[in-house]
């Protein structure tokens, strides 16, 4: 699971950056960012300086899933339901 | 007029280029960029000068009677080398000129680098140098110079050395012809136009230093905004001091406004790769 996911994404609001705190590889990384990435709704995520060979896709698809609300609990069905003994 | 004096290395900036030409920023793979991406160059903290190259010019002449008769050149046999000097040891610069990453994985605290002297590829750059341009009446104005080429590189010394820059680290510059201008235009389309479509050198002033952005388009993002490293300072897009290419085409009429750090205009195709050269103060302060 990924740590502190919101913390690796950045947001252009009104037309002004408001940086990330860590790169999305989860390093710390000094303003201004030189190779910043678009994941829609005016949302970015910083990429390392000099990078090592890291795979954008899948750390993009990683930080999407770690900021994902967790899913509702599938209803439970097949069990008989009892009234409350207090109705 | 446009006589002016140079004094210092204000910016400097590093791009990978493209085997297509095109700077890259600091992507080690240039030609396989990711789409919705702004890649930037490495602003290097401490340059200190750059040793020009000197080109080595053929001559012919003749010489009979005693005396010289013809005498003519058909150009250059060599571009030469040049050196870049920087005042620290920098494992950010080091990396990107050999092409290898610094690896803060291995101890996350510490950075460790290659030499990398085995290296058999030698990486290509769109290098901008930007001195002040002084002219007679005392108004400063930056000039950026973009030079194409590629780094060389020795080991790492050191000494007992006091005072300023004691222990400098020089770097050999090896100058190569491209066929594009900094901004992504070909040779052969551009207003300056060299001889044989070609360059090693090239240019620009105005009222600060041009700092070179790149994006690659995702047909969507700018129609939010794009994210520039360094506030322009000027906020026109029409051609007076920003200049906006896309694949090597001036594409100022396809940006609908520059604000802040913000550039927004209507998206190209998935791939379609911006060069955005805008001046910009900030650049001055920021490069630390």
């Amino acid at each position: 699971m990924m740590e502190n996911p919101e913390q690796r994404v950045g947001v252009l609001y009104d037309g002004a950056p408001r940086y990330p705190a860590k790169t999305l590889d989860g390093r710390d990384y000094y303003l201004p960012p030189a190779t910043v990435h678009f994941i829609g709704s005016n949302r970015f995520v910083v990429l390392d300086g000099i990078p090592p060979r890291y795979d954008v896709a899948r750390g993009v698809a990683e930080l999407e899933a770690a900021l994902a609300p967790p899913a509702a609990p599938e209803p439970v069905t097949g069990e008989e339901v009892h009234d409350s003994p207090d109705a | 007029m446009a006589s002016d004096l140079l004094q210092g290395i204000y910016v400097l900036q590093i791009a990978r280029l493209s085997s297509a030409g095109y700077p890259m920023g600091q992507l080690l793979t240039p030609d396989a960029p990711v789409a919705g991406t702004v890649y930037s160059p490495y602003v290097v903290p401490a340059p200190v000068e750059y040793q020009p190259a000197t080109p080595t010019w053929v001559e012919f002449e003749s010489y009979a009677r005693g005396k010289p008769r013809g005498r003519a050149t058909p150009g250059i046999s060599s571009l030469g080398t040049g050196t870049l000097v920087l005042a620290e040891d920098d494992d950010t610069f080091e990396a990107l000129i050999k092409g290898k990453a610094v690896d803060t994985t291995t101890a996350t605290a510490a950075r460790i680098a290659s030499g990398n002297f085995a290296s058999n590829a030698p990486r290509r750059f769109l290098v901008g140098l930007t001195p002040i341009a002084l002219a007679y009446d005392s108004v400063i104005t930056y000039k950026t110079i973009w030079k194409w080429g590629y780094f060389s590189w020795n080991e790492t010394g050191m000494n007992s050395g006091e005072g300023r820059n004691p222990n400098n680290r020089s770097y050999t510059f090896h100058p190569t012809l491209s066929p594009r201008t900094p901004f992504g235009q070909l040779f052969s389309a551009a207003t300056v136009d060299p001889d044989n479509d070609t360059d090693s050198e090239y240019k620009m002033r105005d009222s600060a230093p041009f700092a070179l952005t790149t994006y690659v388009d995702d047909n969507s993002g700018l129609t939010g905004g794009i994210l520039l490293p360094y506030t322009p300072d000027y906020t026109e897009h029409a051609g007076a001091h920003n200049i906006l290419y896309k694949n090597g085409s001036d594409a100022k009429a396809s940006i609908s406004g520059i604000s802040g750090k913000t550039v927004t205009g209507t998206p190209g195709t998935s791939g379609d790769i911006w060069v955005l050269l805008t001046p910009s103060t900030e650049i001055l302060s920021l490069a630390a």
